[in-house]
């Protein structure tokens, strides 16, 4: 029992703190400095013109290290966070080296695992990738890596199942969805609830006790017990700025695992990268060496 | 006059208390049945990539096995445990009959190995059998581990002030981790060379 508990705090942690991987700045992110200028441009040309045609999202990815992880959990990993492909298609690709490790994965979405199969990506590591890369000539195996998908994948007939949806003006799911915005905020009201009754509390009490200090420790003595000693309302005082908050000792870790994302890079990275679609993968695709 | 003032000001505190815990209490509902359900769908997707594997394997393995003496005996046992998959009424036995199918294929080794052809199609079968498979186990693998991510932060969540007593109100009731039956954690190991 206790060891149950224990091992799920530790998952729940381990999951929550377990890695800090790297940031998309584009369909290339070329971490490693080995692709080189003149291919990265080639690439970005050609995967951003597939993604007009098709809505399929190819992402590049090269790290010097996998900080000690299987590449195929980094992989999976990497699009998860990076949502690769179109949220409701699935439909992306991510191409990922590591060179220090000598190891590379191509990582398949959902939505393509049909067309682009274990193993086409096998062979394209295989006899695609892996002699380029015996020769360091790693731009030039990537970019024949992705003019071999874009090839599987337009010649296997694929087509996403919803090729990319007009913005028809409000319709009456924009309306639900407000409403449902509007429910869902409610929570916010409550974070004012430890204020307001507490106050509401001390004047009714002022009124007939009419003794400041008593009522003024009837009321605000269990408000503070609260928001010390509960989950929620030390979650309510953090996020009010830490009011009542004395003790260094809680760490949200919702809070910072948002917090290391949310580091502005999108924005900071000058160009117009908003970021990969939503898609998602379940470990389709294959890893190789060289 | 006071008096009165001072009645309608409790009531008023009181009404707006109960109607920010019938509120509060809706979204704690919401949140662990949203919780719920996502185990639910977490599970789903690991009985599908299950599925998937037993529909697909045998397939493959009968291209690398087709024509050695073991062939009936290797896509029997496949058979066999896809059908107890099939048939099984809880996760242990499908967790056990996946643990069989595990156990048939490693058979399929030892007579690569043993019977050593030399000819290409042959490696090729046994390229894409291979690939196939580790294909498969990862998937496995992927769904299972986010299955275990959603049980565990749904039981977090129950386990947990104000949850806990929202859940036993509920009567939400711990998710159990999957774990896979003893020796089966790690995949038969593929990794030896055939030229």
């Amino acid at each position: 029992m206790h060891f149950r508990t224990f091992l799920m705090l530790f998952l729940f942690f381990s999951v929550s703190f377990a890695q800090n991987y790297p940031q998309s700045i584009g369909y290339v992110n070329d971490y490693a400095d080995i692709i080189g200028e003149g291919y990265e441009v080639e690439l970005n040309t050609l995967i951003s013109a597939f993604e007009k045609n098709t809505t399929v999202e190819i992402a590049v990815l090269t790290v010097n290290s996998l900080d000690g992880l299987d590449i195929e959990t980094y992989a999976v990993e990497i699009y998860k966070e990076w949502g690769i492909g179109q949220k409701n298609e699935n439909n992306g690709v991510l191409i990922l080296v590591a060179l220090n490790d000598q190891k590379m994965r191509i990582e398949v979405g959902y939505g393509l695992e049909g067309v682009l199969t274990d193993i086409h990506t096998k062979d394209i590591i295989d006899n695609i990738i892996k002699p380029k890369f015996k020769e360091e000539k790693y731009g030039e195996g990537i970019y024949n890596a992705v003019l071999a998908i874009k090839q599987i994948i337009e010649t296997g007939g694929y087509e996403p199942s919803l090729v990319a949806k007009q913005d028809d003006g409000l319709d009456i799911f924009d309306i639900i969805g407000g409403l449902f915005i509007v429910i869902f905020s409610l929570p916010f009201l409550l974070f004012l609830l430890p204020f307001v009754l507490p106050l509401v509390l001390f004047a009714i009490l002022e009124i007939y006790v009419g003794n400041l200090f008593i009522s003024a420790t009837i009321a605000f003595l269990p408000f503070i017990f609260f928001m010390k000693f509960t989950n929620i309302g030390r979650s309510i005082s953090k996020w009010q700025g830490g009011l009542f908050n004395t003790s260094g000792g809680w760490s949200d870790t919702s809070g910072s695992w948002s917090g290391g994302y949310s580091g502005g890079s999108w924005s900071s990275s000058g160009s117009s990268w908003g970021g990969f679609g939503g898609g998602m993968s379940g470990g389709g695709g294959a890893s190789g060496s060289w | 006059m006071q008096t009165k003032k001072g009645f309608v000001i409790i009531l008023a505190a009181l009404a707006g208390f109960v109607v920010l815990g019938i509120l509060f209490t809706i979204m704690q509902y919401n949140s662990i049945q949203s919780l719920n359900l996502e185990v639910d769908n977490a599970w789903s997707k690991v009985e599908t990539v299950y599925q998937e594997r037993f529909d697909l394997i045998p397939r493959i393995v009968q291209s690398v096995v087709a024509q050695t003496e073991a062939e009936t005996e290797i896509l029997k046992n496949l058979a066999d445990a896809r059908a107890r998959y099939l048939s099984a009424r809880n996760t242990d036995e499908k967790v056990a009959a996946s643990a069989d199918f595990d156990n048939a294929i490693s058979t399929v080794f030892p007579i690569v190995l043993q019977e050593n052809y030399p000819n290409i199609k042959f490696a090729e079968a046994f390229k894409d059998f291979r690939t196939t498979y580790e294909g498969q186990e990862n998937r496995v693998r992927v769904e299972r581990n986010r299955y275990n991510d959603a049980v565990t932060e749904y039981n977090k969540v129950i386990k947990t002030f104000p949850g806990n007593f929202f859940a036993s109100l509920f009567g939400f009731k711990e998710r159990k981790l999957f774990e896979a039956a003893a020796g089966t954690e790690k995949a038969p190991d593929l990794d030896f060379k055939i030229n």
